[in-house]
C-alpha cells in the first residue's frame, strides 16, 4: 500500500511541472500513474478475494499509542479501484477540458493526485488515527478543487461552505474516533472491528454514534448538510465528476460501512440512519426534479443517490448491505459519466440549460452513447449494472424488518423522480425539437473517451456481473458484515413482485417527464423554503460568528497604538495593585550592597530615562536613550553578565543608528493635549512603574541557586564542552528555543522588508538600485574606517569562536559583523538594493546552517539539535562539535537581519548628508 | 543592592510607559525601546543579580566557583535582547509608517 500512496504523492508533486512543459497533452501522461496504480490493485486482488490480507505498519507513532498503518480489504479494494478508474479517465478528460488554460489544468492535475492519494489512504487506513488524517486531507482536497477558479466568487463561497461543513464533521470525527479508541483499547481497525460488542454495550456508544454518523451525513451531503453539496457545483466539471459524485461524497458512505461491524446492529444505528437517509433520498430527488440546469439536477440527483446508500445501511441487514456496495459502484459509473457528458456539451454549446438544449442527436452522436447508456443505468433498466442493482435495492427495501412499505413507497417515489431526471439528461438534449445551438470546436476524443468508457463499464459489468463485479462486492461485503451475524431473513416478496414495482416506477418516472411543468407549479411554493432553507441559515450562522468577533475585537482593540495599550497597560497595573496588597512580608530585601559604581550606573540609567521624557528634539530624545542602554550594558556587566552587557552595547550602538534613520530629523512636538489627558498618562506611567518595582521586590530569590541553574552550571564542561555556561545554555542545551528565536528574527526581517517594499518602490526608479551610494563624504571617517572596520570583522570572529569558553558567542559576534559593515557602508558607500538581497541570502544561508547543525544529531542517531562532538581537540578552540556550527549559523542570521533591516531603512531615507 | 535596581527598574518602565501613551511618533519609538531594556532588566533583576560573578568556568575546574549569578535568565535575557532589536525595527518602521497624519502633512507642508 505504501508503494500506491508513494505513486500518487510523487505524481501530486511532479504534475505540475509535467504539464508546464507538455500542456493539455501532459494530462493524457498523468493518467499513466493511476492506471499503475490499478494494475496494482488488480494484481493484489486475488490474495483479497482469498482473504489474504497483510497490515502495513508505516510508521508507530508511541506518543499518541497510534499507527500509520494500512491494510487492503475488500471494501477498501472497492473504493481504491473506483478512484483509480475514474481519477485516470477524468485526467485525460480534464486535459481537454482545461486545453486553454494549462496552469489551471497543473492545479487540478496536482490536486487531483493529492485527493487520490489521501482517499486512498482512508478506504485502506488500518487505524483510526490514519483514517482521521486522511478523512482531513479529502476535505482540504475538496476545498482546493472546488475553489479551482478562485477569482470566481462563487467558487470561492462553494469551497469556503464545504471546508466549513466537512471541517465540522472532522472534528466531531475526531472526537468519536478517540471514544472509539478508548472504548475498544485499541486505535487498530482490524482489532477493533472484532470488539463490537465492547462498543455496543459501552455507555458511550450513543456518543459515539452521533459524533461518527455526523461526520459521515456532512461529508456525504445528507440533510440537513446537504447543502454544500450544490454550491460545490461551482466547480469545474471534472471535478464535479470526480470528487462530488463518485469518490469524495462516498467517504461518509464509507465510514459507516466500514464501522458497521461495530456500531451496527443496535436500533439506533437502524433509526439514525434509516430517516435521515430517507428524508435526503425525497429532498434529493424533489429539488433535482426542479432544476433546469443539467449540472444542478445531477448534483440533486447525488444527493438521492446518497440518501438511498444511507438508508441502506440503515437497514442494515445482509441485502440491504450487499444492495448499498453494488449501488455505490453503478453510481459512481454513470454519475460520473453524465457528469462528464454535461460538461462536454456545456463546453460545445455553452449552455447546460435543459430548456436551451435539443436536436443534438446528430450532431454528437458518441456523446449520446455514452449519456442513454449512462441514463439507462441511472433508471435501472437491463442488461445495465444499475438493473441488478436496483433488484436488490428492492429487494432489501421489502425485506427491511421495520416499516418496508413504507420505505418500498418512499423509495419507488425518489426513483421516479431521479428517472424522470434521468429521461432529461440523457434523452432531452438529443432528442428534443430545438433549434440546434451554435456548436463549438472542442477536443473531442479527450472529453468523449471518459463518460464512454465508464458508460460502456455500466454495461460489460452487467452483463459480465457473476465474473467480475460479483468476486469483488462479496469480498467488500464480508468487511461490512464481519461478523457472521444470522440475520432473520425472509423475502417477503416475489421476485414478479421486485419486477413488478421496477415497471411501475419506470412508468411513473415517464408520466412525471411528460407531466413536469404542470407538476412544478404544484411544487412552486416550496421553493419559498429556499430563504428559510440550510444555505440562509449557515449564512446567518457565520455572519453572527464573524459579527460577534469583531463585536469583541473592537472593544479590544482600537485604532492606534495608544488605545490598544490601555488594556494591557491596566493589566499590568493590577498585577501590580494584588502585590501591594499582598502585603510587605513577601518583600526581600537583600542585603544594601550599593557600592559608588553601581550607584553612579545607576543613576545613569535613570537620568537616561528621565531625559527621553523630557527631550524636545529627536537627537535630545536619541541620546538620552543611548545613555540609559549604554548604562545598562555596564550595570549587566557589573552584575555578573558579560555576555548580557556586550550584547547590550553591541544592539544599542545599533539602535541609536536605527533611532536616527527612521526617526530623522523630525522634531519633537510639544504634546498639544489637555491637562486631565498628561495627568491619567502619567497616573498609568507610574503605576506601571511601580508593578515593575514591587515584582522585582517581591520575585528577587534568596541567594540560593534554582535546581535548574546549578543543573546546567554543572553538565556545562562536562556535557556541552564549553565553560561559559550561557553560551553553552543557547547553543546546545537550549539549542531548540534559540533557533525558534532565529526564526523570529529571520521573520522580522521580512516584515520590515515588506513594509518598505511599498514606500521604496517608488524612489526605486530615481535613485538606481545599481549605483553606488556614497552617504557621508568624510576623509577622517574613511581613513579611521580602513583599519577599524577590519578591526571589527576580526573582533566579531574572535567573539564567536571563543563564546563557547569566555564571554561571546554568536549572537554578539552577529551584531559586531554588522556593526563594521554598517561603518564601510557609512565610510564608502554601498550597492543600494543589492546590498539587501545579499544580506537575505546571508539570511538564508544562516538559517540552513542552523538546521543543518541540527540535522546531524537526528542522522548520528541521537534527536534533532543534539550536540555532536569529534573527539580530537583544537588548539585555542577546544573540542569541535555541532553546537559551534549552529553558533555560527545564529552569526550568520545576526548578521543578515541587522543589516538587512538598516540597508532598507537607509535606502528609504536616502543620502543621510 | 535589589531594592535600588528595583527603583531603577521602575522609573526606566514608568518614563517608557509615558512615552507609549504619547501622540508623538518619535517619543513613541523612544518609548518601545525603553520599554524593551526595562523588561530585560526586569527579568535579570527578577532572579537576583546580588552575587556580581559570571556564571563562567575557570580554565581546568568543573564547574563554576560559587557564588555565581544565574545562567537561565541570561540566556534568555540574550536573545531578547537581539530580538528585541529586530521587532523594534519592525514597530519603528510600522509607527512610522502608520503615525498620525497630521504630523506627515504637517511635516511635508514644512518642507516645502
Amino acid at each position: 500500500m505504501t508503494i500506491i500512496l508513494a505513486i500518487l504523492l510523487a505524481s501530486a508533486v511532479l504534475a505540475a511541472p509535467v504539464i508546464h512543459r507538455l500542456k493539455a497533452f501532459g494530462a493524457t501522461i498523468l493518467a499513466i500513474p493511476m492506471m499503475v496504480v490499478v494494475g496494482f490493485l488488480l494484481n493484489e486482488m486475488p490474495d483479497v478475494l482469498a482473504g489474504k490480507i497483510e497490515r502495513e505498519v508505516f510508521a508507530n507513532l508511541p506518543l499518541l499509542s497510534a499507527e500509520i498503518a494500512f491494510r487492503l480489504d475488500g471494501l477498501g479494494l472497492l473504493f481504491s479501484l473506483l478512484v483509480c478508474v475514474i481519477g485516470a479517465l477524468v485526467l485525460i478528460y480534464a486535459g481537454g477540458y482545461f486545453s486553454d488554460k494549462p496552469s489551471v489544468l497543473a492545479r487540478f492535475s496536482s490536486f487531483a493526485y493529492l485527493f487520490a492519494a489521501a482517499m486512498i489512504g482512508l478506504v485502506v487506513a488500518d487505524d483510526l488515527l490514519t483514517l482521521f488524517i486522511s478523512w482531513e486531507l479529502t476535505s482540504v482536497c475538496s476545498f482546493l478543487l472546488i475553489g479551482l477558479k478562485h477569482d470566481d466568487s462563487n467558487a470561492r463561497s462553494g469551497a469556503m461552505r464545504a471546508l466549513l461543513v466537512t471541517g465540522a464533521g472532522g472534528v466531531a470525527l475526531l472526537v468519536g474516533l478517540l471514544l472509539l479508541a478508548d472504548i475498544a483499547g485499541t486505535t487498530s481497525i482490524s482489532t477493533l472491528l472484532e470488539r463490537g460488542d465492547d462498543v455496543r454495550s459501552s455507555s458511550a456508544y450513543l456518543f459515539v454514534l452521533g459524533l461518527i454518523a455526523f461526520a459521515a451525513f456532512t461529508k456525504s451531503a445528507q440533510a440537513p448538510f446537504h447543502y454544500w453539496l450544490p454550491g460545490a457545483m461551482a466547480a469545474p466539471g471534472p471535478i464535479s465528476a470526480f470528487l462530488h459524485s463518485a469518490t469524495l461524497v462516498k467517504a461518509g458512505v464509507f465510514l459507516l460501512a466500514r464501522l458497521h461491524p461495530v456500531l451496527g446492529f443496535r436500533p439506533e444505528w437502524n433509526v439514525l440512519l434509516g430517516h435521515v437517509g430517507a428524508i435526503t433520498l425525497i429532498v434529493g430527488a424533489t429539488l433535482a426534479f426542479a432544476q433546469n440546469d443539467l449540472k444542478r439536477m445531477l448534483a440533486y440527483t447525488t444527493l438521492a443517490g446518497l440518501g438511498t446508500l444511507v438508508l441502506l445501511l440503515g437497514i442494515g441487514t445482509e441485502p440491504a448491505l450487499k444492495a448499498a456496495l453494488l449501488f455505490v459502484t453503478v453510481h459512481a459509473l454513470y454519475k460520473a459519466s453524465l457528469f462528464l457528458i454535461v460538461g462536454y456539451l456545456e463546453k460545445r454549446t455553452g449552455t447546460r440549460d435543459v430548456t436551451q438544449l435539443g436536436g443534438l442527436l446528430s450532431r454528437t452522436p458518441i456523446a449520446f452513447v455514452a449519456a442513454i447508456l449512462a441514463a439507462l443505468s441511472m433508471s435501472g433498466l437491463p442488461p445495465l449494472l444499475g438493473a441488478i442493482s436496483k433488484e436488490l435495492v428492492y429487494e432489501a427495501k421489502l425485506g427491511a424488518p421495520e416499516a418496508p412499505i413504507l420505505l418500498t413507497i418512499v423509495g419507488s417515489l425518489g426513483n421516479a423522480l431521479v428517472i424522470c431526471c434521468a429521461i432529461m439528461v440523457g434523452l432531452s438534449p438529443f432528442f428534443r425539437r430545438h433549434k440546434p445551438p451554435q456548436l463549438r470546436q472542442v477536443p473531442a476524443v479527450r472529453l468523449l473517451l471518459g463518460p464512454l468508457i465508464l458508460a460502456a463499464l455500466g454495461m460489460l459489468l452487467g452483463i459480465l456481473h457473476d465474473t467480475t463485479a460479483a468476486p469483488i462486492l462479496d469480498a467488500a461485503l464480508t468487511s461490512v458484515v464481519s461478523e457472521p451475524v444470522t440475520v432473520e431473513f425472509t423475502l417477503d416478496a416475489s421476485p414478479q413482485l421486485v419486477s413488478w414495482l421496477g415497471k411501475l416506477t419506470i412508468l411513473a418516472g415517464l408520466l412525471a417527464f411528460a407531466f413536469r411543468l404542470k407538476l412544478l407549479q404544484l411544487l412552486a411554493p416550496v421553493k419559498v423554503l429556499d430563504r428559510l432553507g440550510p444555505t440562509a441559515l449557515h449564512d446567518y450562522a457565520l455572519n453572527g460568528i464573524l459579527g460577534t468577533g469583531s463585536f469583541l475585537s473592537n472593544i479590544f482593540s482600537r485604532d492606534g497604538i495608544r488605545q490598544s495599550l490601555i488594556w494591557p497597560l491596566l493589566l499590568v497595573s493590577a498585577i501590580g495593585a494584588v502585590l501591594l496588597m499582598s502585603g510587605t512580608e513577601n518583600w526581600n530585601f537583600p542585603e544594601l550592597d550599593l557600592n559608588p559604581l553601581r550607584a553612579l550606573l545607576l543613576l545613569l540609567v535613570v537620568a537616561g530615562a528621565l531625559g527621553t521624557v523630557c527631550a524636545k528634539s529627536t537627537y535630545t530624545a536619541v541620546t538620552a536613550l543611548g545613555i540609559t542602554g549604554f548604562g545598562v550594558g555596564m550595570l549587566f556587566l557589573v552584575l555578573g553578565g558579560p555576555d548580557l552587557a556586550k550584547t547590550q552595547v553591541a544592539v544599542e550602538t545599533l539602535a541609536v543608528l536605527l533611532l536616527l534613520l527612521v526617526l530623522g530629523r523630525k522634531p519633537i512636538q510639544p504634546e498639544a493635549s489637555r491637562l486631565p489627558m498628561r495627568i491619567g498618562r502619567i497616573l498609568i506611567a507610574v503605576t506601571v512603574g511601580m508593578t515593575f518595582t514591587l515584582l522585582i521586590w517581591s520575585a528577587a530569590p534568596d541567594g540560593n541557586l534554582s535546581q535548574l541553574a546549578s543543573e546546567l552550571a554543572q553538565k556545562s564542561v562536562p556535557e556541552g564542552y564549553g565553560r561559559n555556561v550561557v553560551n553553552v545554555t543557547l547553543v546546545d542545551f537550549r539549542a531548540l528555543d534559540t533557533m525558534g528565536e532565529v526564526f523570529v528574527l529571520a521573520i522580522a526581517a521580512i516584515g520590515v522588508t515588506l513594509l518598505l517594499g511599498g514606500v521604496t518602490k517608488k524612489n526605486s526608479d530615481s535613485s538606481s538600485s545599481a549605483s553606488q551610494k556614497t552617504l557621508i563624504r568624510s576623509p577622517i571617517l574613511r581613513a579611521a574606517a580602513r583599519t577599524i572596520v577590519p578591526l571589527l570583522g576580526l573582533i566579531s570572529l574572535v567573539l564567536l569562536v571563543r563564546g563557547h569558553h569566555e564571554p561571546g558567542g554568536g549572537f554578539v559576534g552577529g551584531l559586531v559583523a554588522s556593526a563594521a559593515v554598517l561603518l564601510h557602508s557609512f565610510a564608502f558607500g554601498y550597492k543600494g538594493a543589492g546590498a539587501r538581497i545579499i544580506s537575505g541570502k546571508i539570511i538564508a544561508i544562516g538559517l540552513a546552517v542552523v538546521l543543518t547543525s541540527g540535522a546531524i544529531g537526528l542522522l548520528a542517531g541521537g534527536t534533532f539539535l543534539e550536540g555532536m562532538w569529534l573527539s580530537g581537540k583544537v588548539p585555542a578552540v577546544g573540542k569541535l562539535g555541532t553546537p559551534l556550527l549552529f553558533d555560527a549559523g545564529v552569526y550568520l542570521v545576526v548578521l543578515g537581519v541587522s543589516t538587512k533591516v538598516l540597508f532598507g531603512l537607509l535606502e528609504r531615507e536616502g543620502d543621510l548628508s | 543592592m535589589s531594592d535600588w535596581l528595583g527603583i531603577g527598574v521602575g522609573v526606566l518602565a514608568a518614563c517608557a510607559t509615558y512615552l507609549l501613551l504619547c501622540k508623538n511618533p518619535s517619543r513613541r519609538a523612544v518609548g518601545i525601546i525603553l520599554f524593551g531594556i526595562a523588561i530585560n532588566l526586569l527579568v535579570f533583576a527578577m532572579t537576583g543579580a546580588e552575587h556580581s560573578r559570571a556564571p563562567l568556568v575557570a580554565p581546568g575546574q568543573e564547574v563554576p566557583r560559587a557564588p555565581f549569578t544565574d545562567p537561565l535568565p541570561q540566556a534568555l535575557v540574550l536573545t531578547a535582547i537581539v530580538i528585541g532589536f529586530a521587532l523594534q525595527a519592525f514597530a519603528l518602521v510600522l509607527i512610522t509608517l502608520t503615525g498620525p497624519v497630521d504630523d506627515a502633512e504637517q511635516e511635508a507642508g514644512e518642507e516645502q
